[in-house]
């Protein structure tokens, strides 16, 4: 009997675990691109874009331990070239990245939240992005 | 690959706590769920090793629920039999008091040949031997001679098989002169033969 308790709390503690951090991606991710979508796209944001990189690192302890590396590492990779192509004063290639960024993103706000493209539809590796 | 190590070494001692929690019967005969269980869970596993990318806890939280899930159907089975059937399916009789059911066989895509193989690993000969051959739930085939007495379990943990107890030839009347002031609830099993030998064993109280 005490197996089936532990079962049963093991069962409880999961689906929890699993909620929590549905809803603190989801929620996380969506503030992120609320962030990134009000800062122009000019070279002279780079302040914001560095501060909108943080604020992303600092997130990304909380549900990192669930995401798949290789996205961590792709929506990173277009923070940098944000980051690069400001400093570089290169608008073009800033407009372009942070769009990217943002696919990544949603891409990933979808992945990680409860519904039916996370769970029915073929998962899109952000590589192809 | 000190990544790789440690993931293979924390999946090692997780699989072997799952194993240990789920009991000895995961790795003896394996019925339908408790195989769907085993597969998941070495399938589950295996991810995080192979591919550094796919963090340990895709592994961990699949198989805490796979495995509590799975305590937890197999504890509601041993007090629903009704759910016992439908999740395990019940045992099939092939021959039934010497006579072949063929249609078990061919409802169980059983060939002539494999049901002869069967018998003779169950050290029959001649099938004329056979008063009882049936299929388990787990696959198994189990097959009684003319000289075995064959029981039939009317009530399991409490609760009554009328199925078997019709099949016998029997009914509830029947049951409760046999159970005389004992209640089914109190009665951890009874089985009873063609004849109407019955055998009873009480709960036991505190389990």
């Amino acid at each position: 009997m005490k197996t089936v308790i532990v079962s049963y709390i093991i069962l409880g503690v999961v689906i929890l675990l699993v909620v929590i951090n549905s809803i603190v991606i989801s929620n996380s991710i969506d503030t992120i691109l609320e962030k990134l979508r009000g800062i122009p796209g000019a070279s002279s944001a780079k302040e914001e874009y560095q501060r909108a990189f943080d604020d992303y690192m600092a997130a990304q302890r909380f549900f990192g331990i669930t995401v798949s590396h290789d996205d961590l590492t792709n929506i990173e990779g277009e923070f940098y070239e944000i980051i690069g192509a400001a400093e570089a004063g290169d608008d073009e290639s800033l407009i372009i990245a942070k769009n990217r960024l943002i696919g990544a993103l949603t891409h990933l706000r979808r992945l990680c939240g409860i519904n039916a493209d996370s769970i029915l539809y073929k998962n899109i590796n952000l590589i192809d992005l | 690959m000190s990544s790789i190590f440690f993931r293979t070494v924390i999946i090692f001692f997780l699989l072997s706590a799952a194993m240990k929690f789920m009991g000895k019967r995961e790795i003896g005969e394996l019925e339908v769920g408790e195989l769907i269980t085993t597969l998941l869970v070495s399938e589950v596993c295996s991810i995080p090793i192979d591919d550094p990318d796919i963090p340990l806890m895709n592994a961990v939280i699949p198989v805490l629920f796979i495995v509590s899930v799975e305590i937890i159907i197999s504890h509601l089975k041993n007090k629903s039999q009704k759910l016992k059937r439908i999740v395990d399916g019940r045992p099939t009789f092939i021959i039934k008091n010497g006579k072949l059911e063929q249609s078990a066989l061919r409802n169980n895509r059983i060939s002539v040949e494999e049901f002869f193989t069967a018998l003779r690993q169950n050290g029959i000969g001649k099938i004329n031997e056979v008063q009882h051959c049936i299929l388990e739930p787990n696959g198994k085939i189990s097959v009684l001679r003319y000289d075995t007495e064959l029981s039939y379990i009317i009530i399991s943990d409490g609760e009554i098989n009328l199925n078997n107890l019709r099949s016998l030839g029997f009914d509830e009347k029947w049951l409760l002169k046999k159970l005389g002031n004992l209640s089914a609830e109190k009665v951890f099993m009874m089985t009873s033969n063609a004849d109407g030998t019955v055998y009873i064993i009480r709960k036991e109280e505190n389990i």
